[in-house]
Order: structure tokens, then sequence, then C-alpha cells
């Protein structure tokens, strides 16, 4: 590898994928062997090592946000750490009657702090990530208006998982201006919480609490964790390469030129996009735990079976977790625990009762969480949509969720049956694929046309031979996407059910294991959606 | 200790089994001859191992802007110059060095002439990496083949005989004329040529030297891809590795490309009507070269007679002229 010139070029623009070829083949084996033989309390510094030049391949020279980044959470969190420590003294020595002052006075001090920090990190992501996407909507208005002014629109080259780090620089001196961490005061060991290379691109956001000190205080590569780790990330392998990437033409077709096409086929095409969707995401945090559990690092887990959710509120527990509990700890309570909500939940409770009262606050936080997440998946409208969609949905279900209980209940109907159940989850599901069709839509325009074309013009009558032809799909591409599908839905019930299946098969003789193995490995080879004729999809959720 | 032992033995035997395994599957996968229908990847430019032994005079090597500039098989009927298109769609220089080792196992070529666009067109280690698997196993090349695998995919041999009729050429008649800006606008400035590219360049010249084959780099009329900054780099670089140059973008008098009609992408390929006149030049140049035979009444050449009825009863039958 002709390493200086891969240095000189800066970027290394095919390694954005932790399935690409040069990660997987070169990258990650030559890290494994150098950690393998390196003195133990090195180990640490060369997975810091190995997160910058990741890093640095992929990003070139925006690695300065990254540093900057972790320069500046380091010095906050310590900022912090000394006004907390001094009122710990000042409070200490001073008179009862004037603790509470005093309190006061280090907390309005923290406060400013931590605005300072918070203004600085996500301004430079609301900067970088939306200005464009606001100058753009000034301008709107300004033509709108009649108004002779039409701001230059910025363009930013953004650093690859920006948004990512960001909200992890975020928790970190949340956590410690609660007092739930001590600030570190070791910046290199922050720094390997900031960047591991395994989940810089994608996440999962995790808290400094999670990984930091496994990170810091890893241990020798074990045999049992590589081989675990490695059947890992075959499966996410299989999950992006069978179902993500084959599924490619058909969505990139249908969405690019929707209005060629009847609602039926929009319809497919949202429903092969949630699963391509899924597929590439919980694909690639399964290659990122298996990278993570090979150092022997367990990381906080994004999915839980997603699609097995009885209502929207469910599924997003179990999509993307470490998001929407980041929101939920840094939007949510806090919001809904502010003096004005507080306030809000007592007057409501009187007027309004003991289920709709407390819902009222809780909505306001619930639509700051939910714009929040519209936002952070883009700078555009259609993120925004699909973020009150989401909003909508979840409200409305608190909202008549004591009337289907007393619906039930007069009815008779057991909500814990099986066919209940079912019926949830496809729902659910149905109600997700809408929401994924305005995601994936070029713009909300675009969104609102494809959505009315399957209410008003839903047919299938135009599907034969030949569309499937310009769809770039067969009836051999649909089969060994519904064997993989199987393969995955069968493993989903069992973990499910609280099987997991890589330790399941641990306890078989080594017969079924290799040859499960080499099964799965020889399906991926010959079936995955690679080389020529195939454009992989991007990884989606680095682009957030 | 012992688990130790264990574990590396284990791992040796899995991974041995594997590499058996994908082995065992390229075998299955490698398709069985050069012709399309069997799955071959550039079934055009593979066309030449189907050649019989040192058959070849010349190779044209390089991308997509080759196969749209030069028929040899009006060379043969000029000329009976043996020359053949080995290019294929965005060649890049890692692809064209592999590809030169196979064809020299079966030709001899006096002149190898290597189209410059692609020393433009960036390599990545990837690139490389994925070559070499490729190269290594094919089946992670034609993996893709399964849904057309046929008994004979288990049991037969590669038989590398599939005649292409059109040695490498992509009859194309399209027009789609060019807007010329500053096309071949005098600079003194040079665009820089990708170090890991100029490392193919040179391996190429070391291999052609080896094999007492004379490389000529070329540069085919196309102004979307070529400018006066690319040619002086090239021109540098032809210098310092002894390497004669001809830019075909700056022999305006003898090729007259006409970019309105002679172009079938606005500038960035020939059509046939360009490639006629490029051909011409290049038939030109290499029988001046006094290095070939004119081989026209050679018996053991009929077949390329036969090609070249066919492909002019085509050309006929697409333009109503030759």
């Amino acid at each position: 590898m002709d390493l200086s010139a891969l240095l000189m070029a800066g970027r290394f623009d095919t390694m954005t994928s932790y399935f690409a070829v040069i990660f997987l083949v070169a990258f990650l084996p030559i890290c494994i062997i150098v950690y393998s033989i390196i003195p133990q309390k090195t180990k640490k510094y060369f997975l810091l090592f190995a997160s910058m030049v990741f890093f640095w391949l992929v990003s070139g020279q925006l690695i300065v946000y990254l540093i900057l980044t972790i320069m500046s959470v380091h010095y906050f969190g310590i900022w912090l750490d000394r006004i907390q420590g001094k009122r710990n003294a000042a409070v200490k020595a001073a008179p009862k009657e004037e603790r509470k002052a005093l309190k006061k006075v280090f907390l309005h001090q923290s406060r400013l702090v931590l605005l300072f920090a918070t203004v600085i990190h996500i301004g430079v992501l609301l900067v970088i990530k939306y200005s464009p996407f606001f100058t753009t909507n000034v301008n709107n208005l300004f033509t709108l208006l009649n108004v002779p002014l039409q701001l230059d629109i910025p363009s930013y080259i953004m650093p690859i998982g920006i948004s990512f780090f960001t909200l992890q620089a975020i928790s970190y001196l949340f956590d410690v201006y609660r007092g739930l961490i001590k600030a570190d005061d070791n910046i290199f060991r922050l720094a390997l919480f900031m960047s591991f290379f395994p989940q810089i691109v994608e996440g999962p956001i995790c808290r400094y609490g999670q990984t930091a000190d496994q990170l810091w205080n890893v241990k020798q590569i074990e045999f049992e964790n590589l081989k675990l780790g490695a059947q890992r990330i075959l499966f996410g392998l299989m999950k992006k390469l069978v179902i993500a990437d084959r599924l490619n033409p058909l969505i990139k077709e249908v969405f690019s030129n929707y209005s060629n096409y009847q609602g039926g086929i929009i319809a497919i095409a949202a429903v092969c996009y949630t699963i391509q969707l899924y597929m590439d995401f919980s694909g690639t945090m399964d290659a990122v735990m298996g990278i993570a559990q090979i150092f022997g690092v367990t990381m906080p887990e994004n999915f839980q079976r997603p699609f097995f959710s009885k209502s929207i509120s469910e599924f997003w527990q179990r999509w993307h977790i470490t998001l929407g509990t980041w929101f939920k700890d840094y939007i949510f309570y806090p919001v809904t625990m502010s003096r004005p909500m507080k306030n809000l939940t007592s007057s409501a409770r009187k007027r309004l009762g003991n289920h709709f009262g407390p819902l009222l606050a809780g909505s306001v936080a619930l639509f700051c969480v939910w714009f929040c997440n519209g936002l952070w998946h883009g700078s555009a409208w259609n993120y925004i949509f699909f973020g009150m969609y989401h909003f909508a949905l979840i409200l409305a279900g608190n909202i008549i969720s004591p009337a289907v209980t007393a619906t039930n209940k007069k009815l008779h109907i057991n909500a814990d049956c099986f066919a209940y159940r079912t019926m949830q989850m496809v729902r659910t599901t149905i109600l997700v694929i809408i929401g994924e069709l305005f995601f994936r839509a070029e713009g909300l325009k675009d969104g609102l046309a494809m959505f009315g074309k399957m209410v008003t013009d839903f047919s299938f009558s135009t599907l034969d031979s030949t569309l499937m032809d310009k769809l770039k799909i067969d009836v051999q591409d649909i089969i060994i996407v519904a064997v993989a599908l199987v393969i995955i839905f069968v493993i989903s019930v069992l973990n499910e059910k609280g099987i997991n299946i890589r330790l399941s098969l641990k306890k078989k003789n080594i017969v079924i294991r290799w040859g499960l193995l080499y099964a799965l490995i020889m399906f991926i080879v010959i079936f995955g959606a690679y080389g020529k004729g195939y454009v992989p999809v991007d990884p989606i959720y680095a682009n957030f | 200790m012992r688990t130790i032992l264990k574990n590396i033995v284990s791992s040796v035997v899995f991974v041995a089994i594997l590499i058996g395994l994908l082995c065992i599957s390229s075998l299955v996968f490698q398709p069985k001859s050069n012709s399309k229908a069997d799955g071959i990847h550039n079934s055009s430019a593979y066309g030449v191992l189907s050649e019989p032994k040192d058959s070849i005079d010349a190779l044209f090597l390089g991308d997509s802007e080759v196969y749209h500039a030069f028929i040899p098989l009006r060379i043969w009927k000029e000329y009976g110059i043996t020359t053949y298109d080995c290019s294929t769609p965005n060649q890049k220089l890692v692809y064209s060095l592999e590809f030169l080792r196979k064809i020299f196992k079966q030709q001899s070529p006096k002149i190898v002439f290597l189209e410059t666009n692609e020393m433009y067109r960036d390599t990545y280690f990837e690139d490389e990496l994925t070559y070499t698997i490729e190269d290594m196993m094919p089946v992670f090349r034609y993996h893709d083949r399964w849904k057309n695998l046929q008994f004979k995919d288990f049991y037969s041999s590669v038989d590398y005989s599939s005649n292409e009729r059109n040695k490498g050429y992509r009859f194309i008649k399209d027009v789609k004329p060019a807007k010329l800006k500053d096309y071949m606008k005098y600079s003194k400035v040079s665009a820089p040529i990708q170090s890991r590219n100029e490392k193919y360049v040179r391996q190429i010249k070391k291999f052609c030297d080896e094999n007492n084959t004379k490389l000529i780099f070329l540069s085919t009329p196309s102004p979307k891809n070529w400018n006066y900054q690319r040619h002086n780099s090239v021109e540098a670089l032809a210098k310092e590795l002894d390497v004669d140059y001809i830019d075909m973008n700056l022999l305006r008098d003898e090729i007259p490309i006409d970019w309105k009609k002679d172009t079938k992408d606005k500038g960035d390929h020939l059509n046939y009507y360009g490639a006629v006149k490029a051909t011409d030049y290049m038939g030109n140049y290499l029988k001046n070269t006094k290095l070939f035979k004119d081989k026209s009444n050679d018996k053991n050449y009929s077949k390329w007679d036969k090609d070249l009825k066919k492909f002019e009863k085509k050309v006929k039958k697409e333009i109503g002229e030759l």
C-alpha cells in the first residue's frame, strides 16, 4: 500500500462505508493485527491513532472539525467541573442559610458555560449543515414578498459523521453539567470516546458512561470475540449486499421518475425503500457492533426488531434507539421539566384531568423532539414533514389510547391475542412506510405527489416484464431478496424470544457451525449485488 | 498456550477451506468462453485472446475513446496490418497493465498505443485491491452469472476462441455536435497526472521494453476530455520515458475532424465518420513505421477478410456508404 501517496491525497473517497473492500480487506485486518502485537499499554493509543487515520482517510483536512470539537468539549467539561468543585467547596464553607443562594449563583454560572458550549457546537452544525437550507428559504420568502434581494447560498463540505459526534459532544457536556459523570481530564480518553472509528460514521450515539472506560481499558483480542464479531459483520454484510444494494436500482428509478409510474408501483418502491433503509442502517450497525466486539467493546444497540412494534411510539423505541434516547434525555426531559412546562402541566391537570393535563406539556416537548428529529435527518422540508408526521401519529396515539382501551374492553377484544398484535404490527408498518416515502422523496412536493398517486391511482396493471426490465429487477432478484428476508425474519423471531443465534450456534458441533458460516459467506459472495453493473447504495445515515 | 495453538490451527483450517470453496466456485463462475453470451465482461476487448498466436501487429489500449476511434478492419483493408482495440469502458491503468499481461501470453505486438485519457482517471488503492482479488478468484467478478449458469459451467474448461468480428471497434453512427470552446488553446500550464497512475505508466513502459515492444502514447481527438494542460504533462512524461507521443488533437490538418458531424456525444467520443479519419491517419502512421509486412494476401489471415466483408456490409446497411 502506497501510504505516503494516500496521505498526500488527503481523502480516500472509497472508504466511506464499513463494507468497502478497502476497509474490510485492508484497514480493519491491519488494525487487528497491529493491535494484537503491540504492548498492552499502547493499545488504547493505537485505537485512537487508527480512529484519527480513518477519519483522515475519509474526510481529509476536515479532521480539523473533529479535533477542534474534541478540544472544545474537553476544556468546556473541565470548566464545568471546576465550577462544580468551587460550588461544593463554597457551599461546604458557607453557613446553612446562604447555601441555597450560593448554589443558585454557581448553577447560573454552570448554565451559562453549558449554554455557551452548546451554542458553539450546535452553531457549527447549523452553519455547515443548515445554512444553505435557511438561506434558500429566506430567498424564497423574499421572492414571495417581492423583495428585490437574494442572498448568496453558502456551500460547505461536511465532515463525515458531524451529526453524530456533535450529539456525543453535547451529551458529554450535559452529563458533566448534571453531575452524572466527572469531566475527563485526559484529552486522549475523551478523544477516543468521540472518534472511535467503527462508530464515527453512523453511530451509535454513545454516552461517555457507556463506552469511554471500555475503550480506554481495552484488552487483548479474545478469540471468542473475534469469531462472534466477524459473524456479526457477515450478517450485516448480507443485509447490505444481498438486500439493500439489490433493491437500489428499483428505488432510484421510481423515486426519481415517479410521474411515470402508477400508485401501486410507487407503493412497492416505498416498501422496498423501507426495507432498504432498515437493511442498510441495521446492517451497518451489525458491522459496527461486530468490529467493536472484536476489540472487546460493547456498544449500545441501535435496533431491536422495529417491525415487531405495535405502535409508532414503540417503533421509535426500537429504531435508531440511541438517537431516540438522546432526544429523550437532552430535549424531551429538559423541556418537560422546565418551569413554564411544569406550570402548564399543573394548570392543565386541573382543567383537563390526569390523562390529558400532563399530555399537553408532554406534547409541547414531543413537538420539540420531532421537529429536531426531522431536522437532524436533513435540511429539507420533507425531513421536517417526516418529523411532524411522526409527532402527529404519536400524539394521536396518546390522545386516543384511553378510548381504544375502553372500546376493547366493551367489545371484549383481547388486545394481547396474536391476531390483534399482528394487526397492530401491520398497521404500524404501513404508517412507517408512508413516513419513509416522504423521507426518501426528492423534496416535500414530490413526496406529496407520490402519496397522492398512491391514493388516487393505486393500480399494478402496468407491472409486467417490460416494467421490471426498466426497474432493473427480475424474478430471480426477488427470490433472492425474499430468501434473505426470510432468514432475517427467522433470526429476528428467535431474538425476540430471547434466543441469541450466535451464542446458540456456539453449542453446536463444528460441522453445523462451520457449514452454516460457509453457507452464509458463499450466499453473500454469489448473491450479493456488487461489482460491474451495480451501484451500491451510499451509506444512508452517514449523510445525516 | 495449547488453546492459542488450537485457535490458530482452527483459524488456518477454516480459512483454507474457505479459499478452497472460493476457488471451486471460481471455476464454476468463470465464463467458459470469451463471448458475451457466456457472460464475460468486455467481450469485444477480450476477443483479442481468441486471435491466432502472434497474429496481431499493434494494439490500441485504453478506455472508450479507443473503441470509438480506431477501426482495425479498415487498417487491415488499406494496409494489411493487423491491429486490435483492447479497450474497455472507464478502463484504468491498473487494468490496462493486467490486460496487457494477459494479451502478451498469446500475442507479441510490435507496437502498443496507450491512449492517454486514462492517465487522468484516478486509480485508488481499492481498484488495485479489487482487480487483484477478482483476478485471483473470478467468482468475485462473475458471481452475477448465477442467474444464467448452465450445466456445462460445472465441468467445461475455459476456451477463449470466440471470434470478435470487429476487432474491438464499436460502430456508432449517431451525431451530436460539439461546441468548441478553447479546445486545445495553448497553455504553458501542466495538468498533473496522479502519482499512482504515473507508476502504472512506468510499469507498462517497463513491460513493453521487456517484451521488445514499442510503447507510444496516443491522445485521440476529444474536446471534452483533452486540453493543452494535459498535453503538456503527457508530453513531458513521454520525453522522460523516451516514448513517442501522438496528440491527434493537435493534428487538425492531418485529421480534419468536423466537430459538427464527427462526434456521437458532443465531443466526448468520435462516431464512425470521425473514426474513419482517425483510423486513416493511424493506418498511414503504421505503414510509415515500416515495421509491418502487408499480410493482405496471406492465407493465414483470410478470416480478417471475411470479417471485413461482414463489417462493410453492416456499415453499408447502416449508412449507405463506406
